[in-house]
This record gives C-alpha cells, structure tokens and sequence, in this order.
C-alpha cells in the first residue's frame, strides 16, 4: 500500500447560504501531482485553506505526511508550502527580505537556497527590489518561491496559472514536473481551467458545489467534462431536453 | 536560533522598516523642546529662575512618556503587527509556517516590548538633552533614569491591553482609535470616580511617584500584584481570541 502524502477524510465547513465544503474526501499519494478543477465558489479554496491550517473544519480531518493538520500544526506545516488565493506578502520589504522572514523560522533555509529559488523562479535580477512594485505574474512567482524555498514534501497551489503568461505557466509547470521528479515532492493544485492540468496532473478531482463529484485520471475528467459539455450544447439548442424536465417527464 | 527568536527579530525588522517610528523619535525630542519654552515662559512670567524650568524637563517627561505618548506609540505599533496584518492579510504568512500561533503572539508582544523600552529611552535621552543645552548640566541623572527604567514595568500592561484590543477588529485605524478612547475613558472615570481608581490598570503608570515617596513595602507589593493580574488577564484574553482568529 502507498503511503499518502496528504489525507483529507470527510471534511466539511459550512458557511451561510449553503455555501462552504461538505463531505470532501480524497487522498494524494507519495510523488503524485493532484488537481483539483471547479468553478468560482467551488470550494477550491475553503478545501486548501483548511489544509494549510488557515481555518477550521466543522468535521472532517486532514494529515499531511501522517500529522493532524490541526492538532500538529507545526509537524504538519514543515512539510507543507502553500500558496493560497491573492499572494500575500510583507509589501514594504524586498522580495529577498520576505524570504529571509521564512529562513529566520525554517531550518535549513540560508542566502545560498535563497538566491537558488530567486533564480529557479526568473526573480534573481528583482531580489532586491520591493515587492509593492512587481507585477502580478512576479507576484505569483515571488509567492511560488516562498512556497519551495523549504523543499516540502508537499505543496499547495491555489489557481497558480491565472495571473501568468503562457511562457510562465510552462515555465512553472515545467519547475512543478521537475520538483515531483527529483525530490518526489506532492502537488495539490487549483484551476477554474481543465486545460491547466494538461500533462501535469496524475489525477484530476472536480469539485461542485463544495463536493468532489469526480476524482479519476485526466482523461477520464476530460472526457466527462466534454459529455456534459455536449449536453449543455444540446439542451441548448432545444435538441435535448434538461435534466430536470427530463426526469419531470418520466414521473 | 529559536523559533521564537527568529520571529522575534522579524517583527523587529517589520517595525524599524516603518520610516513612522523614526518620524516618533523626533517627535518625542520636539515636545520635549515646547516643554521646555512652556515652561520657561511661564516661570519668567513669574519671575522665576529660567534654570529652574529646565532643571525638571526629565522629571516633567517622565508623565507626558507614561501617561500618553508611549501609549500611543504603542497603539500604532500594535495596529501595525496585529489588526494591519489581518487586513492585508500578511498574517496568512506566518500562519501556514512551521510555527504555533503562540509562538507569533508571544514574539509580536516582545518587538512592542521593544518598541516601549526604546521610547521610554527616547523621552529619557530627549529630555536629558534638553537640560544639557539650557543649564549645561543634568541634575540627578540616575535617579532620573532609574524612574524611567521603573515605569517600564507599568507599560507591560499597556502593550498588553492593546495587544487584546487589537484581536477584536481587523483595521488598523479603529484598533487605535479604540484603545484611545478606551485609555482616556479610564483616565477620565479616574478623576470623576474616584473609587474606580482603584481597579483600573491605569493606576500605577506613574508608579515612580510610589517609589519616590519611599511607600511602604505592602504599598509597592499591591501595586506590583494589580499590574501583574492586569497582565495575565489581557495576555490570556488576547491569545484566546488570537488563536481562535481566521484570517
């Protein structure tokens, strides 16, 4: 049996109006690269904040690498990167003086890992420049950085490809691909876009509603998003009837 | 390092690349200077000695520092390191690392423990400068100071207090606005309810004078014991409602 690098087992989080996460369980194994595709107020990002220990689940549970996210934040954490959302950052300090914050309280981080993931990440020649000035793809990128500066063994990514280029999303799924190669790092990544996960992702989950309705390879996901698709079409176009009427019909 | 340390000298970092506090600084030496013509015209005007006027300046800013501009600073600077950091969500940094939400609240209390010692400092250096440049001399320094270093211990629950404020709104501006109604409500209830005096954790913030006036060892007992509950209380409130917080 694989061991999993993140578990996440029945979680829920309701908010009002029927919004939130409900019942969602999934697992992404050792060295696997997971993604997770769904619309705006999916889920997405309430199922990654709890993860990263940003909020609380009304039930479920989650363990990174075999800690509680919850109860073994720090265990959990040092084996977590994450980058969540909007990135955020110490907008007033250079993109080398926000790494040196997390160096100050991770081990193993010192100047020569600093300057190898400015460089990794295109940011070696704006290191010194303030944050405040980067654009939102050097955003992106400054926040993926702080996401690997510590290798974890696992790492979340929160709709990385929406503020970049098509170069730069190469470019990152490329570094992403190489990371999961060479030091077998797990991925969990967020995306409003299938095509994102595009020789990428080992497995797809869609997430509706704040429920994963659909967890298989990608093709699989492809070919389940191009039916309904079709369906859409159809329905339409007044060639099919809806779901709904169809199933009012057949009472 | 430690953790701890390593954030600690982090918050410090977040606080000093502030060009405000520096701003402060010279603001604590500009009202140290109008303290001294005040009080220099008002003993001319009574044909008094001008010496005499400088001679107190250290002594004078001892109530000014206490009482209002070191709270203040403190206000902003917790405004800053907790409410600031929840609205721009800079907080969310520290939160998914590998340290506890104590570690975070214990270090942000240390750097405004800092911030507080440094101003205390700024008013004492100020002020002694002042004196210096009228009478050419600074009378009893070291008693001076060692008020200055004495009424350190009464700000703890100051920091304490606005740390706990802080937890309850996410702006900066109304945290602050907050703490400093909430300060001058209880300087107020002090002088209109005299009663009251005796259980608000204003009291001792000139606790100096106790010492000054050589009181008793229960008298200076009592008041270590009140700023000390003072204390555990705000510090215990504020991490409650810090770890419960989502950002």
């Amino acid at each position: 049996m694989s061991e999993n690098a993140l578990r996440v087992i029945g979680l829920t989080r309701k908010y009002r109006r029927n919004a939130g996460i409900f019942d969602v369980t999934f697992d992404v194994e050792m060295g696997e690269i997971v993604g997770i595709f769904g619309g705006e107020l999916s889920g997405k990002t309430t199922l990654l904040r709890i993860i990263a220990g940003l909020c609380e689940a009304d039930s479920g549970q989650v363990s990174v690498m075999g800690y509680d996210a919850r109860r073994e934040h720090v265990l959990a954490a040092s084996r977590l990167g994450t980058v969540i959302e909007e990135p955020t950052f110490y907008e007033y300090m250079t993109a080398r003086q926000n790494m040196r914050v997390i160096a100050r309280i991770c081990r193993d981080v010192d100047e020569y890992r600093i300057d190898e993931v400015l460089e990794n990440m295109g940011l070696s020649l704006c290191g010194d420049d303030k944050v405040c000035d980067f654009s939102p793809a050097m955003r992106m990128k400054l926040a993926i950085g702080l996401a690997f500066l510590t290798n974890p063994r696992v790492i979340l990514l929160d709709e990385p490809f929406k503020a970049l280029s098509d170069t730069d999303r190469e470019i990152l799924k490329n570094t992403v691909l190489e990371m999961n190669e060479e030091f077998g790092t797990s991925f969990l990544i967020t995306s409003r876009e299938l095509d994102d996960f595009d020789g990428l992702c080992d497995k797809v989950g869609v997430m509706e509603n704040g429920r994963i309705t659909a967890f298989d390879i990608p093709e699989n996901i492809a070919e389940m998003e191009l039916r309904e698709g079709e369906r859409l079409f159809e329905e339409s176009i007044g060639l099919r009837k809806p779901l709904g009427a169809e199933e009012e019909t057949g009472e | 390092m430690s953790v701890l340390t390593g954030n600690f000298k982090n918050e410090l970092q977040k606080l000093f690349m502030r060009p405000k506090y520096v701003l402060f600084l010279l603001l604590e030496l500009l009202i140290c200077l109008l303290s001294m013509f005040v009080n220099t015209a008002v003993i001319k005007l009574t044909y008094g000695d001008a010496a005499e006027a400088a001679a107190g300046i250290p002594a004078n800013m001892l109530y000014t520092a206490s009482l209002m501009f070191v709270p203040v600073v403190v206000f902003i600077a917790a405004g800053d390191m907790f409410s600031g950091e929840r609205y721009d969500y800079s907080l969310q940094v520290l939160l998914v690392r590998p340290i506890s939400k104590m570690k975070i609240y214990v270090s942000k209390i240390m750097a405004l423990l800092v911030i507080t010692a440094m101003f205390l400092l700024g008013m004492l250096v100020s002020s002694f400068i002042m004196e210096f440049a009228v009478i050419h001399t600074v009378e009893n320094s070291l008693s001076v100071a060692v008020y200055y270093a004495l009424n350190f211990v009464p700000l703890i629950t100051v920091v304490l207090f606005a740390v706990f404020i802080n937890q309850f709104s996410s702006n900066a501006g109304m945290s602050i606005f907050m703490c400093t109604v909430i300060l001058l409500g209880v300087y107020a209830l002090q002088v209109f309810v005299p009663f009251a005096e005796n259980f608000v954790f204003t009291k001792y913030l000139i606790w100096h004078t106790l010492w000054a006036e050589q009181s008793s060892i229960i008298k200076l007992a009592q008041a270590g014991i009140v700023t000390a509950a003072y204390d555990i209380i705000f510090f215990i409130a504020g991490y409650f409602k810090f770890e419960t917080l989502e950002i």
